[in-house]
């Protein structure tokens, strides 16, 4: 019997502590030994879309979110809107499970094209800097901000969330291809900071912390 | 020992480096270790400072309070014993000596200024006497420096020569600060300034030898000798020697050659330094030995695969199924497509969506083809040409909707495919927009006679030739969950589904084929069994059957090129025009070697009295019962029926023998694909 299952393209070594299925994904909440953190948490079942119009701010429901500058991020109710270059930007939704899609050229379902990490940490830069030369504390970017450059040389898309409490968010977007070969060299090149699998649930909380 | 080892092992180990130590030094620092070696219980014998002057008179009181001897104008010339029993010291003109019991020499013979970043920017050096070192004339414009760049070593010195620096650096961005910077000189003109350096550019003459490069065992004897040669300048005498070349970065030669050049040819002024360049520190060897990543790219069947037995080949950033069993000619993957049914992953085609109002102008403009004919329901294969007409990349293009395109591309070209759009458009206005599908969608080639069989189980609808024929398009679900996008395509020569699916999704797909397919024993195969069966059916593979000799012409491909659509600028077009008759082209031929059993190695050149081509790719062919392959030869080779001859390594005087042959070499009408 097949069981009609949606895979991630990232699978850690650790167990899972509870997980479910949601959308056909079958979704770690936590894992057994994930500890306080720091986190790297697999996102890549979130709804994504791509967005792409000569006028992005005239699109359809979404053009008032859609940030002004390449760079730019909003962050709101959980979704995220990310500016890529003049026509282009990306909805990520982070808290909503089954989002509809506006049946608008301009929209593209782009949830399975790439692999979405999250390192959720106190110290989020000095492991950011380990894997990639962007600059994510940069003063001349105030946080939620996209980069778009190389970790561990993969071309990946980097959002920096605000710090809220003591944890800071970074987002982590690569072609699906590369997330299990980026999971293990993450994990393994933040080992200094305990860097564990975490469950999305510790994710979610983060996020919806005021 | 050096001072800072001497320091390490007391300090850090509260381990004593010995009982009765002398030092010879050249700076303030080797005073006050042997000080503090001393304030440790350190029994220090004496202190050689290669020094006459310059010394911190509160240092030598310390030393004369503790009753240290100090030596200034002297130096350790030589230790004696296996373990060392004695050091002798000498004056640094050699004339005078005496010897010292002891059981450790620390010994330092000085620091220079740390100024190498200011030489990378051009500053220019200059020797300043009275202190032993190079120092900057005069600063770049907006270059502010403080601290062990200028060779100030006394904290407190270092600390505002920073503060006056950074003050400087600020005023130059703008902000009003006069006051604070004439303050912040002030202080540093009250603070010791630089520590006058040790002269000691070389041992005094005696029997050893003196080096001036330790990296390169470079004497002062060779300098001299380069000098008597001609080589008389620093960067010359540095080429002729390699003094400074090592990985010590031309530290220590860095300093000390133009003071040995200056010496020798008793010249007042000494040249600056030989130019630094970067890095200025050796990299070291932990970083060498430390984690590199292999990240690749893994399909999402990756798994799946090598629980059927995948065999793994690193191709470009991907990993893919070469083989299925060890038997690496894939003999039986290759006669289960061609009898029954196999599935081949081939998720690392590249694919995108195209749309917008001049979606077709980008397509006609970078395809040879006329892509304003893609029939509803129907596949278009194409290609891209380059500039000069040769072959870069082939793939399918469907029509979804209105301004709305499905491509594939080959899996070498995936990453430079939008690049290549953008780039041969830039200079129009055109309304269009590419998303790259790659990793969206994963993609299976269900291949071989009972294919239609397999997929009919899962599929609604009719799948037969009348309604899904060859070359169709088709979007359904399978076992009624999974949304996929369904080509009838035929590289492989037989009846096959390119089935497209959510990645996500895939693995699920090829279980649920395989389950569907148990009935027929469907099973996995690599690209070696591709490989062998798309020669068979003559169809080439990018970069393995092209290159930058060949045009689309000379592959043999000429009809996909629409010449009928000039206003669409297509890249490539012109040169294709120019060379589609040209005499003298090279050809792609396919051939079958007159020992069946026997095909050449990929590579292996086709000679006469000179090299007239070479062989693309060869195989046995288990289908055919003989050895066949392509080959790009001189156009007087190309015609039918002309014999080649094959030359490989080590072959001596013999050669393989093959005839040129029509391709394709196996079902040549095309009946197995429109079954």
């Amino acid at each position: 019997m097949v069981m009609y299952n949606r895979r991630s393209p990232v699978k850690y070594p650790s167990l899972p502590r509870k997980k479910e299925i949601r959308d056909g994904w079958e979704v770690v909440l936590e894992y057994r030994d994930q500890g306080t953190g720091p986190f790297l948490i697999d996102l890549s079942h979130i709804p994504k879309w791509d967005v792409q119009d000569a006028r992005l701010s005239n699109v359809e429901s979404w053009g008032e979110l859609i940030p002004v500058l390449p760079g730019g991020c909003t962050v709101q109710n959980g979704t995220l809107v990310s500016r890529m270059n003049p026509t282009q930007a990306v909805i990520w939704h982070l808290l909503q499970a089954d989002p509809v899609m506006p049946q608008y050229p301009a929209f593209t379902d782009v949830t399975d094209a790439c692999a979405l990490m999250a390192v959720l940490a106190k110290d989020v830069f000095a492991i950011m800097e380990k894997v990639t030369p962007l600059d994510l504390s940069t003063p001349s970017k105030k946080p939620p901000f996209l980069l778009q450059g190389p970790v561990l040389r993969v071309r990946c898309q980097i959002v920096l969330l605000d710090r809220k409490g003591e944890y800071m968010a970074v987002l982590i977007a690569c072609s699906r291809g590369f997330g299990q070969s980026m999971t293990e060299a993450l994990l393994d090149a933040a080992k200094e900071w305990d860097l564990r699998p975490g469950g999305e649930t510790v994710f979610r909380d983060w996020l919806k912390e005021e | 020992m050096q001072i800072g080892c001497a320091h390490r092992l007391i300090r850090t180990y509260g381990v004593f480096p010995g009982e009765c130590v002398v030092f010879s030094i050249g700076h303030d620092l080797g005073l006050e270790a042997a000080l503090d070696l001393f304030d440790l219980g350190v029994h220090v014998k004496c202190v050689a400072d290669s020094r006459t002057e310059s010394q911190d008179p509160r240092l030598l009181e310390a030393l004369s309070e503790r009753k240290i001897p100090i030596l200034p104008g002297w130096m350790a010339l030589k230790a004696h014993g296996k373990t060392l029993k004695k050091v002798t010291l000498g004056t640094t003109d050699g004339t005078r000596f005496t010897d010292f019991n002891c059981d450790t020499l620390v010994a330092s013979t000085g620091l220079i200024p740390a100024n190498d970043l200011l030489s990378l920017l051009q500053t220019k050096m200059t020797y300043r006497r009275d202190m032993g070192f190079f120092l900057p004339e005069a600063l770049p414009p907006k270059v502010f420096a403080g601290g062990g760049v200028l060779g100030l070593q006394h904290p407190q010195a270092i600390e505002v020569s920073g503060h006056s620096a950074g003050l400087e650096a600020a005023a130059a961005c703008g902000i009003p600060l006069t006051g604070l910077i004439h303050e912040a000189r002030e202080r540093l003109q009250d603070l010791r300034g630089l520590p006058g350096g040790s002269k000691l550019v070389r041992a005094p003459e005696g029997e050893g030898k003196s080096f001036i490069c330790f990296d390169t065992d470079t004497t002062v004897e060779n300098i001299h000798q380069a000098c008597d040669m001609g080589f008389d300048r620093v960067e010359l005498a540095k080429r002729v020697t390699a003094a400074g070349t090592g990985p010590g970065q031309g530290g220590i030669p860095g300093h000390n050659l133009p003071l040995v050049l200056s010496e020798y040819l008793e010249s007042s002024r000494p040249e600056p330094p030989t130019t630094v360049r970067p890095p200025l520190r050796p990299t070291l060897l932990a970083t060498y030995a430390g984690s590199h990543y292999d990240i690749v790219k893994k399909t999402p069947i990756h798994e799946a695969q090598e629980k059927s037995g995948g065999i793994f080949r690193r191709v470009g950033v991907w990993k893919r199924a070469r083989y299925f069993s060890r038997d690496f000619s894939s003999r039986d993957e290759i006669e289960n497509v061609r009898n029954n049914v196999g599935i081949i992953d081939v998720s690392t085609l590249g694919k995108f969506r195209i749309f917008g109002p001049d979606a077709l102008n980008a397509l006609q403009r970078v395809y040879v083809g006329d892509m304003a004919r893609i029939p509803e329901g129907k596949i278009k294969y194409s290609v891209m040409c380059n500039e000069d007409g040769c072959l870069i990349d082939d793939g399918v293009v469907v029509k979804r909707g209105e301004n709305d395109y499905y491509f594939t591309t080959s899996t070498g070209r995936a990453s430079a495919t939008i690049e290549w759009i953008r780039y041969h458009t830039r200079y129009e206005r055109w309304d269009f927009h590419v998303v790259n599908l790659t990793d969206d969608f994963g993609a299976l080639n269900l291949a071989g006679p009972n294919a239609r069989a397999v997929l009919e189980r899962l599929a609604e609808g009719d799948l037969s030739q009348e309604n899904f024929p060859f070359g169709g398009y088709r979007e359904f679900v399978l076992g009624k969950t999974v949304p996929v996008r369904v080509m009838r395509l035929g590289f492989v020569g037989e009846l096959s589904y390119e089935i497209h699916m959510p990645a996500s999704f895939m693995e699920t797909v090829w279980n649920l084929l395989f389950d569907a397919g148990g009935a027929f024993r469907i099973r996995p195969f690599g690209l070696e069994a591709q490989n062998a069966l798309r020669l068979e059916k003559g169809h080439i593979i990018i970069g393995q059957e092209s290159e930058i000799r060949a045009t689309l012409h000379d592959l043999g491909l000429g009809l996909l090129w629409s010449r009928n659509k000039p206003e669409a600028k297509t890249v490539g077009a012109p040169a294709l025009r120019f060379t589609e008759h040209q005499k003298g082209r090279m050809k792609l031929v396919g051939f079958e070697m007159e020992n069946p059993a026997r095909p050449p190695k990929d590579g292996a050149i086709v000679v006469d009295d000179a090299i007239r081509g070479y062989v693309f790719t060869a195989r046995y062919s288990f289908t055919l019962e003989k050895s066949i392959g392509f080959a790009l030869v001189e156009e007087q080779l190309a015609e039918l029926g002309t014999r080649l001859a094959i030359f490989e390594d080590n072959m001596g005087e013999d050669r393989l023998y093959a005839e040129v042959v029509p391709t394709p070499f196996y079902d040549p009408e095309g009946q197995r694909l429109k079954m």
